[in-house]
């Protein structure tokens, strides 16, 4: 099998086609990014999408500074934000036309039993952290990367990040609160 | 003492909540939607490629190129247009006048062209 290095390399000087193997091989971990940091499961379809797509055009012009995946996480933060907040303010909009009152999009029953009612409090809890801290603990728990990774990944001094992961755990514990008293 | 356990503790418990989320799969319709992007993106850069990879077309693309940013760095302010410009555009010029050099606005320069 062939690693990272080498099938950027092939795609490099023109074998497109191993662009399916990456993304079979991270496809998951950028749509985890995706939804954890955006809190919604239908835009991290969007998401994934553009984060890939941006991978691909951008992938000719990687300079291999830092590993291949580094590169992606960032792409896959990036993305979600920048389209999180975007999708934000037009909730916002939207809030202020719900006289309209149209039903919501049901979830397909596979995706429903996907995820468990834990896992869902979880991610609603997630999801009400800021947008520093949320990068930080998709990245550090749900992807399960080291504190120096983070760091490296998001740009920020290794310290800023001990401080997020902390922040974020204890309002997390204090959201799920009811959860740990039962 | 017991605040500190206790903030311990929550932290612990926030850590466990969080690792108990497992990694989801990205759904099918991903793939087929990143899919048929990058072979959008790939026909459209391969239609370009196909004009300028011949070397007529690349010719008169440079040719063209070359015109607009001579026309464009060589007019002065004052409307005064180089001899340079029109050499350049003249053997352009459909029905073969060349143009006139004395003094030019853009404006003429273009409808001359």
């Amino acid at each position: 099998m062939l690693t990272d290095a080498e099938l950027v390399e092939r795609f490099k000087s023109g074998e497109r086609a191993v662009f399916e193997a990456l993304f079979s091989k991270y496809q998951d971990m950028v749509f985890n990014i995706a939804w954890s940091i955006s809190g919604e499961r239908e835009l991290a379809e969007d998401i994934t999408q553009e984060a890939f797509v941006r991978a691909y055009v951008g992938l000719p012009g990687f300079r291999g500074k830092s590993a291949f995946k580094t590169w992606l996480y960032r792409i896959a933060v990036n993305q979600s934000l920048r389209m999180r907040s975007r999708t934000v303010r037009r909730t916002e909009v939207e809030h202020q036309m719900e006289d309209m009152n149209l039903p919501s999009e049901e979830k397909a029953p596979d995706e429903m039993a996907e995820t468990s009612e834990k896992e869902r409090r979880v991610r609603e809890a997630i999801a009400e952290l800021p947008e520093a801290q949320r990068a930080v603990v998709t990245l550090r728990y749900l992807e399960g990367l080291e504190l120096a990774e983070v760091a490296e990944i998001l740009g920020t001094p290794l310290g800023t990040v001990k401080s997020r992961v902390h922040h974020a755990l204890k309002r997390i514990s204090y959201l799920l609160r009811d959860w740990k008293d039962a | 003492m017991p605040e500190r356990r206790s903030e311990q503790e929550a932290l612990e418990f926030a850590e466990k909540a969080l690792l108990s989320v497992k990694r989801p799969h990205a759904p099918e319709r991903v793939r087929e939607r990143v899919t048929s992007r990058i072979h959008a993106i790939e026909a459209e850069t391969s239609w370009l490629w196909r004009v300028l990879s011949r070397p007529a077309y690349a010719f008169v693309a440079g040719v063209l190129l070359f015109v607009m940013l001579g026309a464009s760095l060589w007019i002065s302010p004052a409307g005064q247009v180089p001899p340079a410009v029109s050499i350049m555009v003249s053997p352009l010029s459909p029905v073969g006048v060349s143009v006139p050099c004395e003094r030019f606005v853009p404006g003429n320069l273009k409808s001359a062209i």
